[in-house]
């Protein structure tokens, strides 16, 4: 239980030294309202005018968590739930156009890296890259279990899981802070393709 | 290590640069050493380690040198495998401890000598080198006594390239300096080249001359910091920086670390007498 | 066989002027190398695990270099047992055709391309546009230097030799043409702003992406790719067809290699424990997914790579492109990466670039461009011995009579006069009584020959009367004891 907790702090140390954000809800029943509180700190911060539509996809465990009701009472926020199932090309470019035009990404995780302060995702027909990548502000949430000390032992997870899959997920991706840049006069300048600002909402 | 109560002699290698254009930095040396109770001798045949042409590529010129300077030495010590070869150049040292035993062996091959002869220059390399020691390296080994507690004397102290890298002396110099009572002014990028470079400071002087003043620039700075002189273990580089400044009418006192210790020694150590001792050779 | 690299032509002293004249560049230049090489140093100083994983890494990449073929094949099996094809590339132009071929089989119009050296080494946005094709360099600073049509001057920040009103002038000129808003000022975060709207269009248009590669796994059939802008994962994720150029030389053995070095380039190369965005692509998407490629090729790349295999510059091979030596390099930091007229500039780029085309290209650069002041040495986090290597250069150039005849000539009676006491004696007794037509105020102020470069612009003391050997022989003699 410390062990967890030391974890839970050294993560949270990690992401919010990269100018991530961290919130925390340690029980259940507290999520929804942690959850609304980090998602009207991050829009007011970031956000402060205009319409605000969210593409989201939860991990299993989270999956009676009613997110129209959770934040539709903030300025309107419009929830979509990332499509599941197979694709076809028509509806893939509905979907992108759809993707670009929205705010906040909100999303699970396959676990999380205390000593570097990361957060991998991989792609599969129920959880997707894009609402982590396409919007201004990406949320995600992390269920406190899924925090391994190291990258090293997140890697060697994803490794276990494809044996027992049979393959790697086609796409994978850690995610270290903000998206980024210093190519002008070497000055860090947040935001290039990326998020602008990342939050994770840590749950027991 | 030094064993206490026993005399010990030191065989001076003075290096070419410091033989020719500043022999009173050797003299200082000397004095310094003997003060401190040894018996310093200087193996008259040493010329030069052959660094310059090592690394221009000019091995085979360079172990021509090497080989000479192996002979010198290794008569010198007599096989006294106690006795210790005081380097006045980290730069030196570095090219005799770490480059003369591949730089051998391999010359050897080469020039179509056995493999066990190759392998025999490189062992007489390598036992040769393992008694070489830096002077700064040395002094600081050496017990102060009597040390001013302070002489509020600021000094910039370059650490040169090969010292730092090669030798892993890092700290070592600055903190003789400061037991000596000099306030020793950090200076900005610190672990940067001066530029020299060796032959490099001529066949492209252009760039050796731009790093230079870079190094020059960072020293603007220590001295509006009170930085009153600028010092090191390594002659190549205060001679690199030392005439770059000449050249620009820069009268900044560059002395070895030797003259400033032997100074110290002497009770004599003032900005004055600083400043005419580093420009000497003016007077020459 | 040799590799082809492309080169600045000009010669160098010609490269070196403009580059030391040119103070905007030397200003931006000094200002990130210091920043960025301080930055690691921190990063190592504040995690401890970062120099255990760092060793480990060295060894991951040694032994994934020795056996480089047996891993590629491992490699080639298990992309194309996820839906990918590998393509071997001997040289600069099969890689070339390669990729061209993809493009017109699938009637590619539009390409992205994230951040690679690789395909700086093929020249490929030239090949694209031959054949008519638009292609768009997505990384912040490659997209700056895509506009200015010059080529980078860093491996890790391509731009840095440019200034924001520069910058403000590219993309004014760009927002013309494509009729959109230019920046809304030279402020660096409108400029990127500028680039984030502009590249989004390109990006959600692109029909086939181009990547390079920082990894390749052999045994789970993975690669790479590390970002801080996220911009290699627009281009793994949204267009339909994905090419990946890699060196060969990228290969790891297996998954818990990767784990060992994937850390370095960004610890090393920023400063940062884990770069903003790892992106790991290991097949096509399944058809039961919205992301990803539907085809994804990998052409791996050679280029005179294999040359350095089982010589003593094999572990240049385990480079990882984190331009930790290009920052700690006291010449780079006076001349930029565009003075070395190679892909590769730094220590690294006048090891590499004789190296993969056996000096037929760019054979001054070991000379010219190094004090062997051994601080890319202690930088390398591959533990490349890269000032070792710039030493066996010139030692290789002056056995294949690569320097001027005169030059060698100076070495050689150099060595033999100084490699005997009478001969030194002798060489200061004619170099007294040749200074003196040189010597003034005190100083020797010009010389004929090999030294003579140095009184363009420094002094240097006469030859000194008493010599140290003279005043010792004359105050102490033979055998005295003190």
């Amino acid at each position: 239980m410390i062990e967890t907790e030391a974890l839970r702090n050294q993560f949270q140390r990690q992401f919010e030294a990269l100018g991530g954000h961290v919130f925390y809800a340690s029980n259940s029943e507290r999520l929804p309202v942690v959850l609304a509180s980090a998602y009207q700190a991050m829009v007011d911060r970031y956000l402060p005018d205009g319409p605000l539509q969210v593409v989201y996809w939860l991990n299993l465990d989270l999956s009676v968590l009613d997110l129209e009701g959770i934040l539709g009472g903030i300025r309107g926020t419009q929830c979509i739930c990332w499509p599941q199932g197979s694709r076809q090309h028509a509806v893939q470019e509905k979907w992108r156009d759809l993707l670009a035009e929205s705010q906040v990404g909100i999303t699970g995780a396959a676990w999380a890296a205390a000593d570097t302060g990361s957060v991998a995702l991989y792609s599969s027909p129920s959880t997707g890259l894009l609402p982590s990548l396409l919007m201004p502000i990406h949320i995600i949430l992390l269920n406190q279990k899924r925090i391994q000390p190291s990258v090293s032992d997140g890697l060697k997870k994803l490794y276990q899981e494809s044996e027992t899959q049979g393959r790697m997920p086609p796409l994978v991706k850690l995610i270290t802070g903000p998206s980024m840049t210093a190519d002008i006069e070497g000055q860090l300048v947040i935001g290039v393709h990326g998020p602008t600002a990342i939050g994770v909402v840590v749950y027991e | 290590m030094k064993d206490e109560g026993r005399e010990q002699t030191l065989q001076l290698f003075a290096t070419c640069l410091i033989d020719l254009f500043r022999p009173q930095a050797a003299i200082a040396a000397v004095e310094v050493m003997e003060r401190r109770g040894s018996t310093v001798e200087f193996p008259a045949a040493q010329t030069c380690c052959g660094q310059f042409s090592y690394n221009a590529g000019y091995h085979r010129e360079a172990a021509d040198l090497a080989r000479h300077w192996i002979a010198v030495f290794e008569a010198a010590l007599n096989n006294d495998s106690h006795g210790r070869i005081v380097a006045l150049s980290g730069s030196c040292a570095a090219m005799i401890i770490k480059e003369y035993p591949l730089l051998l062996y391999r010359d050897a091959l080469d020039r179509g000598d056995s493999a066990v002869e190759a392998k025999r220059w490189q062992e007489r390399a390598e036992r040769v080198g393992e008694q070489v020691i830096e002077f700064t390296e040395w002094l600081a080994q050496e017990k102060a006594a009597n040390l001013p507690a302070s002489l509020g004397i600021g000094v910039v102290y370059h650490n040169g390239c090969h010292m730092r890298r090669m030798l892993g002396i890092t700290t070592g110099p600055e903190t003789v300096l400061q037991d000596y009572g000099f306030s020793v002014v950090p200076i900005e990028d610190a672990d940067q080249c001066c530029g020299f470079g060796g032959t490099y400071s001529m066949t492209e002087w252009r760039v050796s001359t731009a790093v230079a003043d870079q190094k020059l620039q960072a020293l603007g700075k220590a001295r509006e910091m009170g930085a009153q002189c600028l010092t090191s273990a390594d002659f190549g580089c205060l001679g690199h920086l030392g005439g770059r400044l000449s050249r620009r009418r820069d009268p900044f006192p560059v002395v070895y670390i030797a003259e400033l210790i032997a100074l110290t020694d002497r009770g004599q150590l003032t900005v004055e007498e600083l400043q005419q001792m580093a420009h000497q050779k003016e007077k020459s | 066989m040799a590799g082809q690299l492309p080169i600045d032509s000009r010669p160098w002293p010609v490269r070196r002027d403009q580059a030391l004249q040119d103070k905007t560049m030397q200003q931006t230049i000094q200002f990130v190398t210091r920043r960025v090489a301080n930055a690691k140093v921190a990063a190592y100083t504040a995690y401890p695990e970062g120099e255990r994983l760092r060793q480990r890494a060295v060894g991951v990449k040694r032994r994934s270099v020795e056996n480089m073929e047996e891993h590629l094949a491992v490699f080639a099996q298990q992309v194309e047992a996820h839906g990918g094809q590998v393509h071997r590339a001997k040289t600069a132009a099969d890689a070339i055709r390669t990729v061209l071929e993809v493009a017109k089989n699938h009637g590619v119009q539009r390409v992205i391309k994230t951040k690679s050296m690789v395909t700086e080494e093929l020249e490929l946005n030239r090949a694209f546009e031959s054949v008519g094709i638009a292609v768009r360099e997505t990384d912040l600073g490659e997209y700056i230097i895509q506009l200015a049509h010059e080529k980078p001057s860093h491996i890790l920040a391509p731009a840095a030799h440019k200034n924001r009103a520069q910058i403000e002038a590219l993309f004014d000129q760009d927002a013309a043409a494509y009729h959109t808003e230019p920046p809304a000022s030279d402020d660096i975060l409108a400029l990127t702003q500028y680039a984030r709207r502009r590249l989004r269009e390109e990006f959600l248009a692109a029909d086939m992406g181009v990547t390079g590669g920082n990894f390749l796994v052999a045994e789970t059939g993975t690669l790479v790719l590390i970002t801080n802008e996220g911009n290699a994962d627009m281009v793994t994720t949204l267009p339909p067809i994905l090419v990946s150029v890699v060196g060969v030389e990228k290969i790891v053995a297996d998954w818990p290699g990767l784990t060992e070095v994937i850390q370095q380039p960004a610890l090393s190369g920023v400063g940062q424990r884990l770069s903003s965005y790892t992106t790991m692509v290991s097949g096509t998407r399944g058809t039961d997914q919205w992301e990803g490629p539907d085809e994804w090729h990998v052409v791996l790349l050679d280029n005179g790579r294999t040359l350095l295999k089982d010589t003593p510059f094999e572990d240049v091979l385990s480079c990882i492109r984190c331009g930790a030596c290009l920052n700690v390099c006291p010449v780079f930091r006076q001349v930029g990466g565009h003075a070395y007229g190679s892909v590769y500039p730094g220590p690294i780029g006048i090891v590499e670039t004789p190296l993969l085309t056996n000096f037929e290209v760019l054979p001054e650069l070991p000379s010219v461009l190094c004090t062997l002041c051994h601080a890319c040495g202690e930088a390398c986090p591959m533990d490349i011995d890269l000032p070792g290597h710039i030493v066996q250069l010139r030692k290789i150039k002056r056995d294949r009579h690569m320097d001027a005849a005169g030059v060698t000539r100076s070495y050689r009676w150099w060595a033999r006069f100084w490699a005997t006491p009478h001969g030194y004696r002798r060489s200061i007794r004619w170099a007294r009584w040749g200074q003196r037509w040189f010597v003034r105020h005190g100083r020797i102020q010009s010389a004929p020959g090999l030294a003579g470069g140095w009184f363009n612009t420094r002094d240097m003391p006469p030859v000194a009367s008493p010599t140290f050997h003279e005043w010792w022989e004359r105050t102490r003699g033979k055998g005295h004891r003190s």
